[in-house]
């Protein structure tokens, strides 16, 4: 093997080890900082004394603004039979800026009868399928809105609205 | 004389043909359209469905210190509702789920009365416009884990309210932990005179 050979060779290999040595490094650096979160034993939850009251309610107040949803939903949709589409009127204003995602259940058994999937700010679902056949009958029921951050997916919060479905055959 | 005469008596005759025409014109009127017909007119009633239309949050945040010399021990934000419905609505609590695990020894108190490793919270309407509550009269009070039907607010059709985040804790409690409430409002149309 003539010298030059040689030296590409290890100049090769140099990089590989060094190309391996960093990504272990990376890999247990970032798992670490992911997984491994130590918490200070000396902090304290709560207010600090001595801070503005006022302050940490404005704080409060923008994170509780910013999981304000806006809602619409029939109180009363009718489905001809338990296979037909009903007039669910379900709506996720413009103005919202998150994610929805609707779930109906039955109050008394806590069946659920209903999924949608997310629905973006300004759109609405005019009717649908109920995902069980219910016999026909009138059921109380709670619609649960689950609020989702637009850009990332994230989980905000779920609130509730009761309905009443009758089904007619 | 006889012309003048002549001239009265064609007069009268006219008179009392155009009269008669009149007359005879005013009745077949009156027959044509009987009092009360609607012929064939048909008439359709559609049933609107009732739209429930609210703003609500569906995260609060709140802080809890004992370091607060009011009765209420909580800082919390303002809980605006809107209802954008043309009916009246209530704002009632379903469930809250209460997760202590991370304090030691805490217990959760379903009345508002603390025994020293309790914590209670609940929820209060406004009383003075941007004012937290100072006190926890007229609170009510989150159940730990379980299901509950306790009205918080009813608007009226178009109507805004508010309402805070207020509680107390036991001396014993540590307050060198974190801990999760999370209640779930639901809309209804009211059934609350």
């Amino acid at each position: 093997m003539s010298k030059s050979k040689k030296r590409v060779l290890i100049v090769a290999g140099i990089a590989l080890l060094l190309a391996v040595t960093i990504s272990v490094c990376y890999f247990i650096f970032t798992k670490n900082s992911k997984t491994d979160l130590v918490y200070d034993d000396n902090a304290t939850t709560g207010i600090m004394p001595g801070t503005d009251i006022d302050k940490r309610k404005e704080e409060l107040q923008e994170m509780l603004d910013r999981s304000m949803i806006a809602f619409s939903i029939n109180t009363s949709p009718v489905f001809i039979n338990g296979t037909s589409e009903g007039n669910l009127l379900i709506e996720n204003p413009g103005n919202n800026a998150k994610l929805l995602k609707i779930s109906i259940q039955i109050n008394d058994t806590e069946e659920e009868v209903y999924t949608s999937n997310y629905l973006k700010p300004g759109t609405y679902i005019e009717s649908a399928k109920l995902d069980k056949v219910l016999e026909k009958g009138t059921y109380d029921a709670t619609a649960y809105f689950s609020a989702y951050e637009e850009e990332t997916g994230e989980y905000i919060g779920k609130t509730g609205a009761q309905i009443a479905i009758t089904v007619q055959n | 004389m006889k012309k003048r005469t002549i001239f009265l008596q064609f007069a009268l005759a006219a008179s009392l043909v155009f009269s008669t025409i009149a007359s005879a014109a005013s009745a077949a009127s009156t027959k044509d359209i009987p009092i009360g017909g609607s012929g064939q007119m048909e008439m359709v009633g559609t049933i609107e469905p009732t739209i429930l239309s609210v703003t609500m949050p569906t995260f609060v945040p709140f802080n809890i210190s004992s370091s607060i010399t009011y009765q209420n021990k909580v800082v919390s934000p303002r809980i605006n509702v809107k209802n954008n419905s043309n009916v009246p609505v209530q704002i009632d609590v379903a469930y809250t789920k209460v997760n202590l695990s991370k304090i030691k020894d805490a217990q959760w108190s379903n009345t508002g009365t603390v025994k020293e490793n309790q914590i209670a919270i609940g929820l209060k309407q406004e009383e003075i416009e941007n004012e937290m509550p100072e006190t926890l009269a007229h609170a009510k009070w989150l159940k730990a884990n379980v299901a509950q039907d306790t009205n918080v607010m009813i608007l009226d059709a178009n109507q805004k309210g508010a309402m805070y985040v207020v509680g107390t804790l036991g001396q014993k409690v540590s307050e060198n932990a974190t801990f999760n409430v999370t209640p779930t409002f639901v809309v209804s149309r009211t059934s609350i005179d």
